[in-house]
């Protein structure tokens, strides 16, 4: 009797240990490894959001609410064209659907998008800001992004009741900017020549007052973007069940979008770099990707494409690392809140110019169905061409790629993208946070 | 009554099976040294060591007969050397005393197999100690 008991304990345990690895449809198998790796992606280990000690007006609501408003101010732009909602549209995961973002010009990278963003330590393709606020500044003072300048940006504050109270509530009082002479409409450290040498005439208390306006103007844009965080998606309620319940019967994933997440983080390694609950790690890898900018036009022969002036290689990371260092918006700075300590990324960052050439930062996957086309240059139109890079492995235009040949199958590819439509969801945010706000 | 010690044998094998996966989750750290003169351990200040996240190492640095090694000159570097690439930041080595190294601004950014080097010089002697590291 007792040995009867005892053999059909086995034979109980056995059996479990056999459903356990045999996949079907609604029940993958998934191993104890795999389970682990599908804990680590899923939303619900994304942790608290870390705090910014770079900018203390970071977690303020007042702070989120100024920040909303002129996320979606076109007047914060040299035509009254241009917002930061102009690339960064909700409604496409706050991407534009641009291979180059346009602007008051047109830009030389895709705009990428900012869901979940302020968990990164590094910001744009190429790092060279290390806070969600210096990166906020970066546009609105480039040429071909919102065109404009500090002391323009600064007197649509001083100018705008509504801007006004809340600035003053936040940041106290504004500078008097009543005498143009003293503080012209446009004057900054720009590309624009005027403007150039109208800032170099102001003094350096005047041009540090309106400086820490247009800080204060980033700090509150950026309270604003830490707000935007990726909602729930089937994937996530697939895995969701998955640790529950164990072995669900679930048709939350299609049999192929399942077999598609076990390439995922498995055989194709996608989960190497695109690691954790965003799909990113934040890092800086060279993936290949071709530098379209500097491409020779098929109607171009190579010998004369030697004596046409090309634009500047994209280098991303090795330029941006230099930029970052020297940026006078960096963690370091007297415009960040933050104290020595709080900067380690910056004192440690990679400055090695051999290891950082043609590295970008690794973008979320989630909503990528809503981000095409793909790669800091929208090299890729469309998630089929996309994967086939990465199947194939092509040599690096410039530096080396770390992608190895992945030697998959046609269908096996399919069953990936399948899988990727399954990351789409709609922003963990208010749908008045969506919006251009009532005021 | 050998057919039930066999499925105990597929049971008991099955058993090991998941065991030995639920140990290649999370993180493993080996160090595979070929140090000739040197005993060379670490101990990270937070454990287990962590993924992309800035962390620092306290390395010992003590001689085979278990002396700690003092004012040794110790550079630092490492990666992946199945991707390609090196360390994600440029870790800084400072010297505490009684042989401890304090090794700030470690990162580790991918899944996958890592290597840390150390390259120690001591007076005339100089030895290198590699540790694995995978996540």
């Amino acid at each position: 009797m007792r040995l009867s008991l005892i053999s059909n304990t086995v034979w109980v345990l056995w059996f479990c240990c056999l459903s356990f690895a045999t996949p079907t449809a609604a029940d993958p198998g998934w191993s104890e490894s795999e389970l682990a790796l599908l804990r680590m992606q899923w939303i619900g280990s994304l942790p608290e959001l870390p705090p910014d000690p770079t900018n203390k007006y970071a977690d303020n609501p007042v702070a989120a609410e100024l920040g909303q408003k002129l996320f979606f101010d076109k007047r914060l732009s040299a035509n009254g064209k241009v917002a930061c909602a102009s690339c960064h549209v909700p409604e496409l995961s706050f991407t534009d659907g641009l291979a180059r973002s346009k602007g008051v010009g047109e830009t030389s990278r895709s705009a990428p998008s900012i869901l979940g963003i302020a968990h990164s330590a590094w910001f744009f393709w190429d790092g060279r800001s290390d806070s969600l606020w210096s990166q906020a500044l970066g546009p609105l003072e480039s040429a071909v992004e919102h065109g404009g300048n500090r002391s323009q940006y600064a007197r649509i504050v001083y100018r705008n009741p509504v801007y006004r109270k809340q600035y003053e509530q936040l940041f106290g009082a504004l500078p008097d900017l009543s005498d143009s002479q003293r503080f012209p409409e446009n004057a900054a450290p720009v590309e624009d020549e005027d403007a150039a040498v109208k800032w170099q005439r102001m003094s350096e208390t005047d041009r540090k007052a309106i400086t820490r306006v247009y800080v204060n103007i980033g700090k509150a844009i950026a309270a604003y973007e830490r707000l935007l965080m990726p909602g729930v998606s089937r994937f996530d309620r697939y895995v969701e069940t998955v640790l529950k319940e164990g072995a669900p019967e679930t048709t939350l994933l299609s049999a192929d979008e399942l077999a598609g997440l076990r390439l995922f983080i498995g055989k194709a390694m996608c989960v190497t770099c695109h690691q954790g609950p965003l799909f990113t790690n934040n890092s800086f890898h060279n993936v290949g990707a071709p530098d379209l900018a500097t491409k020779r036009p098929k109607y171009i022969l190579p010998i004369f494409y030697l004596f046409i002036d090309k634009p500047e290689l994209d280098t991303g990371r090795h330029k941006g690392v230099q930029q970052v260092l020297n940026s006078e918006f960096n963690c370091l700075n007297e415009y960040s809140d933050a104290t020595e300590n709080d900067c380690a990324e910056l004192r440690f960052a990679n400055k090695k110019q051999k290891e950082t050439l043609g590295t970008f930062k690794v973008p979320t996957l989630r909503n990528i169905t809503k981000t095409a086309p793909y790669m800091h240059e929208g090299q890729f139109k469309n998630l089929t061409e996309l994967l086939k890079h990465y199947n194939a492995a092509p040599k690096a235009h410039v530096g080396h790629s770390e992608l190895m040949p992945l030697n998959l199958e046609g269908k096996q590819l399919m069953q990936i993208e399948a899988f990727l439509h399954s990351l789409s969801s709609s922003p963990d945010v208010a749908d008045e946070l969506l919006r251009t706000p009532e005021y | 009554m050998m057919s039930r010690m066999k499925i105990l044998g597929y049971y008991l094998s099955g058993l090991l099976l998941v065991t030995g996966l639920s140990l290649a989750t999370g993180v493993r750290a080996v160090e595979t040294t070929n140090a000739t003169h040197f005993n060379v351990s670490y101990k990270s200040n937070v454990e287990p060591l962590p993924l992309n996240r800035i962390h620092s190492w306290v390395l010992h640095v003590a001689t085979r007969d278990g002396k700690p090694v003092e004012k040794a000159t110790i550079s630092v570097y490492g990666g992946m050397p199945a991707h390609r690439h090196g360390l994600p930041t440029q870790p800084e080595v400072s010297e505490i005393g009684g042989g401890d190294y304090l090794v700030q601004g470690l990162k580790f950014s991918m899944m996958g197999k890592w290597e840390m080097w150390f390259n120690i010089r001591a007076g005339d002697v100089t030895d290198k100690v590699k540790f694995d590291i995978e996540f």
